[in-house]
């Protein structure tokens, strides 16, 4: 038996692997897991599992490694920022290289929180204005650094804070819960966790928020606006009308309700475009 | 119970990952997990981490039988093995101690599974490496354990380097900025599937493929279960087992280094204190079994790969939801579970290994000649796979040929570690780095 004959075995063996792992849907991410991406998408992958389906997440580096598995596939569907398209250094500029990517779903939108380490419960308002300089963990998500950024630089008397880019929102939230590194975390999703495990939430980057905390730019008001993060489902094309109704469906569901109901601090939610 | 029956698939297959990595010299877990990259792919991140645990800790009931019983060393653990074992296999005494390194295995096993358990306990201390500093010296000294490791540690350092640079390859994403790439143009970096594939894993089995085993005509005693049951009950050293043991699961936890010479240092122990060559064999491998165990510990509780193995299961652990901001959750929920599957699992290789080791040195002897082949083209065929789903077909080509003609160019499998290592670490290292200035100054 030649090489090629056991290559082409192989080969076979492979692709056959493959299609046995084929699931009902595919959600790609450019974001790590524990995100906002991977947080808001959950409701909905959690209806569709209640429902039999099987959904599989895949987190990548980089957004064109998630829009080339998404385009690959006509269940797969990318979740996106859809700030990240806009920006010039967003994460995603390589979806404007296909025209034919839309918006399926809406997902969720949300304010920033900026809250304190359960240990620094003590920090309030003013200390943000005070002469030691305190540490926020963040994601590195570029929406995220470009509204703390923008608030920082327009307030007066001038923010005395210093951004700790994290990987993912996870693990900004594991530092300020866990660790001792920072005093504060700017964060638009699972504020409900650090609450819970007994930070202080001291403001937010919406003058209308779940926590009716004061807007982190009032002494900018002219300056900066309000800002709002949301997350999309984005697919390759027109998806089936089976995967479109499924996800219709899902977004209507009671579980995806429940689920949402967990998580206050979000709004906006499950609107189908 | 549901759990344990959901699991089972997973667990077959990480045993019969175990025993064919371990039978034939030169696989190694961590091409053993890359073979089966499209299937691991699928799994969810419990299911992946029973799975590699189930597998390490079969191999090294397995790996022992061809050092034993040809000579051949797969692996640097299996030098007592082919040194002391192979020679008590000559004398006519390979049955006795195949049980017996088997049974060894076992009692090491459950030292690991007690010290893992244990561990699970302390996590308030393990989460003080949720900091930046403790963590940023971690990976420093992994770096650097990487180069002392080698037998030419100039060139693993500087391979090491060049991992680091090569992995740094792509879109940052705290600069925001491009590094020698482009978006649609390695954004996400060198892949690894052609890398590991090509660089570090084809020049190994091409090299064992050329090497046929040689003819070996030694009684290996009756093939009567009720013999080798006798043999395999027989209680083994039992303060050698638990020496071997002890080192192995302490040396288990120093990055890198843990694995490959626990077994060495435990036969070399035993050497000073008895200077038999069974009791040697039994502790080595007693110490190797323990180490894959507890090297569990810093991957799991911490997200830390401290072996080659480690950081290939931890590239798709990642890819599937897994970080150090949700290992103590996972943790949590899945160590009960898996000290069960664990110690269920070592007790199905001690009997397989204990008694039916004849019919894993017939799976040597009958596919040897099949199966490096036919390793060499299902890993060409996965970087084919995966160039293919990820629409980087061409990359992917020109990379894996790029890749196997260095990793032929460069003999020395632990300066090819080093790059490929340093790849994977190059992440975690700068934003580490990145972090740590920010923080101290």
């Amino acid at each position: 038996m030649s090489i090629i004959v056991r290559f082409f075995t192989a080969v076979l063996f492979v692709l056959t692997l493959s299609v046995c792992r084929a699931d009902n849907f595919v959600f790609t991410y450019y974001y790590p897991p524990g995100g906002g991406t991977d947080i808001w998408s959950a409701p909905l992958i959690a209806s569709l599992q209640d429902k039999g389906h099987v959904v599989k997440q895949e987190f990548y580096k980089s957004c064109y490694e998630a829009i080339a598995k998404a385009s690959a596939y006509p269940n797969a569907f990318v979740v996106i920022q859809p700030m990240d398209i806009s920006q010039s250094a967003g994460r995603c500029p390589s979806l404007k290289d296909y025209p034919t990517f839309k918006s399926v779903a809406n997902l969720s939108a949300a304010s920033y929180y900026l809250c304190t380490s359960p240990h620094k419960t003590h920090l309030a308002l003013v200390d943000l204005t005070g002469r030691e300089t305190l540490k926020v963990a963040m994601s590195s998500a570029s929406v995220s650094t470009v509204s703390f950024a923008n608030i920082v630089n327009n307030s007066s008397p001038k923010l005395n804070l210093r951004a700790i880019p994290y990987e993912a929102n996870q693990s900004a939230r594991a530092a300020v819960i866990a660790g001792t590194d920072v005093d504060l975390i700017y964060v638009a999703n699972g504020v409900e966790s650090i609450v819970s495990a007994g930070s202080k939430c001291l403001a937010s980057s919406t003058r209308k928020n779940y926590y009716n905390l004061p807007f982190l730019g009032q002494s900018a008001m002219d300056k900066v606006q309000d800002f709002y993060v949301t997350i999309d489902l984005w697919a390759f094309g027109t998806p089936s009308k089976e995967h479109q109704n499924l996800i219709n469906e899902a977004l209507q569901s009671k579980t995806f309700k429940d689920f949402l109901a967990a998580r206050p601090t979000s709004i906006n939610l499950g609107m189908d475009k | 119970m549901s759990e344990l029956v959901h699991l089972l698939p997973v667990i077959v297959l990480g045993i019969a990952s175990g025993i064919l990595i371990g039978v034939f010299p030169g696989l190694g877990p961590a091409s053993g997990i890359m073979l089966l990259y499209p299937v691991l792919l699928g799994l969810p991140v419990t299911d992946l981490f029973v799975f590699y645990s189930v597998m390490m800790s079969s191999v090294q009931y397995y790996g022992s039988i061809p050092s034993i019983v040809y000579g051949v060393a797969g692996e640097i653990t299996s030098t007592p093995a082919v040194h002391y074992g192979h020679a008590e296999f000559k004398q006519g005494r390979g049955a006795e101690l195949l049980s017996g390194t088997a049974t060894s295995s076992l009692i090491a096993s459950i030292v690991g599974v007690v010290i893992f358990a244990i561990s699970a306990q302390y996590t308030d201390f393990m989460k003080y490496f949720i900091n930046n500093n403790p963590r940023l010296i971690l990976l420093t000294a992994i770096i650097a354990l990487i180069s002392i490791a080698s037998p030419q540690k100039i060139l693993a350092l500087f391979f090491v380097t060049v991992g680091l640079t090569l992995g740094h390859v792509g879109y940052n994403t705290f600069s925001q900025e491009y590094f020698l790439s482009a978006p649609g143009f390695l954004a996400s970096g060198i892949p690894f599937v052609p890398v590991f594939i090509g660089f570090l894993m084809l020049p190994e089995i091409y090299y064992y493929a050329k090497h046929k085993p040689p003819a070996v005509d030694v009684y290996m005693g009756e093939f009567n279960i009720k013999t080798r049951l006798t043999n395999l009950f027989r209680f083994p050293p039992v303060l050698s087992s638990l020496r071997g043991s002890m080192i192995g699961a302490i040396l288990g936890l120093v990055p890198m280094v843990g694995t490959s010479i626990s077994s060495i240092i435990a036969a070399a122990v035993e050497k000073k204190v008895c200077n038999n060559n069974q009791k040697i064999v039994i502790s080595a491998e007693a110490a190797n079994n323990s180490a894959c165990i507890t090297v569990l510990i810093p991957l799991i509780f911490l997200a830390l790969p401290v072996i080659p193995s480690e950081s290939v299961i931890m590239a798709l652990a990642e890819r599937n939801g897994f970080g150090i901001a949700n290992s103590f959750d996972l943790l949590s929920s899945i160590s009960t579970l898996l000290i069960v599957i664990l110690l269920m699992v070592n007790a199905v290789n001690w009997i397989l290994a204990g008694i039916f080791y004849q019919g894993m040195v017939s799976i040597y002897v009958h596919l040897y000649k099949i199966i490096y082949p036919l390793v060499i083209a299902l890993s060409l065929a996965i970087c084919l796979y995966e160039g293919l789903t990820n629409h980087q077909i061409e990359l992917y080509l020109i990379l894996t040929s790029i890749a196997v003609t260095a990793g032929f160019l460069v003999r020395e499998f632990s300066v090819r570690v080093a790059l490929v290592f340093g790849m994977l670490l190059s992440a975690s290292f700068s934003s580490e780095l990145f972090r740590f200035v920010l923080l101290n100054f």
